[in-house]
């Protein structure tokens, strides 16, 4: 496992924890720090001497310190300590605490892996579907009343909706919370920021207010869709899909994984991490999703920018998007340029409606377009291909890929949620650069 | 506007059963579901629509811009783009002048990525910096923002360029013609002049003033006439400001006057080994003919009339007058007032006066005196002090300013007593380096042997040293730093190793940003 301080720097839950980890990268701080084949590790001097230790096979880590923060310093300090002085690292066997830290993992990991594959205890079918009944029931009552509140809105007019407050849309995401459909509950939730956004808002307001009746009709008559659309529109609703599903159905791709672009969302009381990949072989898309509750960090290292060879498995769907790591693997000996397909925007949208074509209510999806420029007319700024046909460009970042491009053709990835594209991360002149 | 949209505006109650558009093959398809009420078979009709609408939409074409001329591309470390949005960014926006300047100094082309930032700043200072530094690239990219305009625009300083100035004059906001006018006194100042005459009676008294203002530059005999009229302006302020400007003209009756009040003030008393001796003989009040000649009649606050009479007037008399009607060197004239009871106010007529036209042999001994002022026991006297010290440091060259400085902490039996963050602040940054070097050795000594109040405010410059260490005093800033023990631990020693903590931390940050740039030339 190689580290670079850039690797380091994506880990690091703050820009502080950069600065203060920064401080203790010295050798003359750390006492007798070694790496072995599956783990990095080594005391924090100054006094307090806090163990830190560091598990290679999936960056799992552990420091003894009493931070909140995750990774703390420590565990940054040594990775960095690794990346720019190696040498002031001894390759040796671990020792006894590390040695029982990484066992005690491999017995949790192991213990997990068993019971995601042969469920340990035997399943009480009947209480297992009377559960799902009980939930059934509770989503077909929170849809209803949904269906009325939304048919005393449109029969009201949603001219009126400029001056409703925040809470005439929480109040009913809420109920539909209690009614555990919580991905309707964050549709209506983001509803709210359509009203008065742009001077188009009314379309936008009636459009997404269709899509997502339709999405309740769908619901209602699941039975007649097919099974790949019927989990697209039941997690849409907020079903989630189990381990033990996603291992039974979930389709597992091995290649290697370029994280071509990530963002962090934050939520109320947890951050979502959402991370666009693409293979090298199969050019499939994959978006990880991985969260964490207040500053912790995510579960796993995925750093925008890296490759990563390794095994994809797939949750079900019609469009398959959403994926999570089942296995990494080794080195990687490809290049960026290996990755990114030469798609024009008329073959960009082409391919989009033939996705829309299979699961109508598609949020977002990952959009790769070579020889590109940034462009700007009446005020408004978009990425124009060779071609000169063009997507309107979210207006934040258009200034800094224009500075940094000149106007000159470049490759650019992102995200296309139907009428936006947002950038996430381009290829100029051969160097790889992320969004911020 | 469709008419799917128009029902979904004013509601379906309202406006019910739009018809089927055949042009809209999306409405085409209906879902025959009686249990479906009329709103939801709307909003159904609604989504299909946008699906239908979202997949098959419409390639935009857009024109391209023209590619911006090609530069010497430098592959910038991620590591110092990093560093260099650090600055930008956040609280270690004061280091920007530094960072502009290096970048200035090795004709380096800032990182293109990190010019909408640059560009963004509104600092006036920061951006003539910038427009160094920001290349072809930076050029370019302005014509995109009109807020980056200020890139291009160019200041006006030709008489080509005074029909924009006064277009300026004649439509902008007040602060934007005293500009105007300002610019317009240095290219021409008698067009200058008849604009403002032209205009002076219709304007409001406190627009009158500052318009007025600007007359102290490019003054001359020419405006003699012009200001002895404003002396019997309504405005109080308006005339108080003609009279200060008449007697920056030499050759002004108004300054022919006050230096023949002058004569009757200050008069010699004795001279004793060959010392001179001088007493002051302010009048006892406010005659008519100073208060015709803009003297304001009432003192500030609580202060004594003849203390005031005496400071407005030496303040409206040329320094070189003194120095010709007594024949003596300025040290002396100070020297010769100070066992007067007025030479607190004599001196401080002298400053003002000095910083109208400065005399550089006023500089030291002047300097000296308000140097030895900030001990004083009065709050509001060391206040004048720090603010004229302030003052004069804008007057002189840094090499003599460090020099002053130094020989003030070195004459101290304690120099830790001095305002020593008001001090080091009038020095501009980069300090030299035997300057920086002096500052580090006294305040290394100061933490190592003391840590009393005194010492705890000394520290408090830091935050300026911080800035303003030059490149070749890291070394010596970066060593470690000797605090003296204390038994128990207190807030003020805290505060101390936090402060010279976080000066440490800047320091490593700036040498970090050095090493950059140095890897980056040797490239």
């Amino acid at each position: 496992m190689q580290f670079s301080l850039e690797h380091v720097r994506e880990m690091a839950p703050d820009e502080k924890s950069v600065v203060a980890a920064q401080k203790l990268v010295s050798p003359r701080l750390w006492e007798s720090p070694g790496l072995s084949e599956s783990a990095l590790w080594g005391t924090c001097g100054g006094g307090r001497n806090y163990q830190v230790r560091i598990d290679l096979a999936n960056m799992g880590y552990s420091c003894n310190c009493p931070s909140r923060k995750f990774p703390c310093k420590h565990v940054l300090a040594l990775m960095m300590l690794l990346a720019t002085t190696p040498d002031a690292i001894a390759i040796t066997e671990s020792p006894q605490w590390v040695r029982e830290w990484i066992n005690k993992r491999r017995q949790r990991e192991q213990a997990k892996a068993d019971k995601e594959q042969q469920p340990a205890k035997p399943i009480d079918a009947a209480a297992q579907a009377k559960r799902v009944d009980e939930r059934e029931l509770k989503v077909a009552e929170g849809l209803k009343q949904l269906s009325v509140w939304m048919d005393d809105l449109i029969r009201g007019g949603i001219a009126c909706l400029e001056t409703k407050p925040f809470t005439f849309w929480d109040d009913q995401a809420r109920r539909l919370v209690d009614s555990q459909a919580k991905g309707l509950a964050t549709q209506i939730r983001n509803l709210a920021e359509i009203p008065q956004s742009s001077r188009d808002w009314p379309q936008r307001m009636m459009d997404e207010l269709g899509r997502t009746r339709l999405l309740m009709h769908a619901y209602e008559r699941s039975d007649n869709l097919s099974p790949d659309l019927k989990a697209d529109v039941r997690q849409l609703i907020g079903w989630t899909v189990s381990q033990a599903e996603l291992v039974e159905s979930g389709e597992v791709v091995e290649d290697d994984w370029f994280i071509f672009g990530q963002q962090i969302k934050e939520e109320d009381r947890f951050r979502t991490q959402r991370s666009w990949a693409i293979g090298r072989t199969t050019q499939r898309e994959a978006l990880l999703l991985q969260f964490a509750p207040g500053v912790q960090g995510f579960p796993e290292s995925i750093v925008p920018g890296t490759i990563q060879p390794g095994k994809l498995i797939f949750y079900p769907g019609t469009v398959q998007q959403r994926a999570k790591f089942q296995e990494r693997t080794g080195e990687n000996d490809s290049t960026f340029k290996d990755y990114i397909g030469g798609n024009s925007v008329t073959t960009f949208l082409g391919e989009y409606a033939e996705r829309l074509a299979q699961n109508p209510w598609l949020p977002t999806c990952s959009c790769l377009l070579s020889d590109v420029t940034i462009a700007t007319e009446h005020g408004a700024w978009f990425v124009r291909d060779s071609e000169g046909n063009a997507l309107p460009l979210r207006m934040q970042d258009h200034y800094r890929l224009l500075s940094a491009t000149g106007g000159h053709s470049f490759q650019l990835m992102g995200e296309w949620n139907g009428d936006v594209f947002a950038p996430m991360s381009f290829l100029f002149e051969g160097q790889f650069q992320v969004c911020s | 506007m469709n008419e799917l949209l128009k029902a979904a505006l004013v509601g379906t109650g309202k406006y019910p059963g739009v018809a089927i558009d055949e042009s809209a093959p999306a409405d085409r398809l209906t879902i025959a579901d009686d249990s479906l009420t009329d709103e939801s078979q709307f909003l159904l009709r609604c989504g299909r629509r946008a699906v239908y609408q979202r997949a098959g939409q419409d390639v935009r074409s857009v024109p391209s811009v023209e590619a911006a001329p090609d530069t010497e591309n430098i592959a910038w470390s991620a590591a110092f783009i990093r560093t260099m949005k650090e600055v930008i960014q956040t609280e270690k926006k004061d280091l920007l002048p530094e960072v502009l300047r290096e970048f200035q100094a090795h004709r380096l082309p800032v990182p293109v990525i990190l010019l909408p930032d640059l560009l963004d700043l509104s600092d006036r200072k920061l951006q003539s910096a910038i427009r160094t530094v920001v290349g072809t690239r930076g050029t370019w990219l302005s014509q995109f923002n009109p807020e980056w305009s200020w890139l291009t625009d160019t200041e006006p300083n030709s008489e080509e360029d005074i029909p924009s100035l006064e277009e300026i004059w004649n439509e902008g906001t007040v602060p934007q013609r005293c500009r105007a006018l300002r610019k317009l006194r240095e290219i021409d100042a008698a067009t200058g002049r008849q604009w403002l005459q032209e205009c002076f009676k219709k304007e409001k008294a406190s627009d009158r003033k500052d318009l007025l203002e600007q007359f102290a530059s490019g003054l001359s005999t020419a405006d003699e006439e012009f200001l002895e009229q404003t002396l019997s302006d309504r405005s109080k302020h308006v005339k108080v400001l003609a009279g200060s400007l008449l007697s920056q003209i030499p050759t002004s009756q108004c300054a022919n006057r006050f230096r023949e009040r002058g004569q009757q003030l200050l008069q010699i008393s004795s001279t004793s080994q060959s010392k001179l001796k001088l007493t002051c003989h302010p009048p006892e009040e406010l005659s008519k003919d100073w208060e015709a000649d803009g003297v304001p009649r009432k003192p500030p606050g609580q202060r004594g009339v003849r203390a005031y009479l005496t400071e407005e007037l030496v303040a409206r008399v040329s320094l070189d007058f003194w120095q010709e009607h007594f024949h003596v060197a300025p040290v002396e004239l100070i020297n010769g007032i100070l066992n007067d009871d007025f030479a607190h106010d004599v001196i401080t007529g002298w400053t003002r006066a000095f910083m109208k036209i400065s005399a550089s042999n006023w500089f030291e001994p002047l300097w000296k005196y308000w140097s030895a002022m900030t001990q004083h026991p009065q709050q509001n006297i060391k206040d004048q002090a720090s603010n004229f010290l302030g003052q004069l440091a804008e007057f002189t060259e840094q090499t003599k300013l460090e020099r002053s400085i130094i020989r003030l902490i070195q004459s101290q039996p304690d120099p830790a007593n001095l305002p020593i963050a008001t001090l080091v602040s009038f020095v501009p940054a980069p300090w030299s380096a035997a300057f920086g070097k002096e500052y580090l050795r006294v305040t290394r000594g100061l933490v190592a042997s003391r840590s009393d109040r005194a010492v705890y405010d000394w520290i408090g410059s830091l935050t300026i040293a911080t800035v303003a260490l030059p490149k070749e005093c890291f070394e010596a800033a970066l060593s470690p730093w000797k605090i003296r023990e204390h038994g128990v631990p207190s807030w003020q020693l805290a505060n101390m190793e936090r402060q010279i903590s976080q000066f440490t931390e800047r320091i490593q940050f700036r040498a970090r940003f050095h090493r950059e740039v140095e890897l980056q030339r040797n490239r």
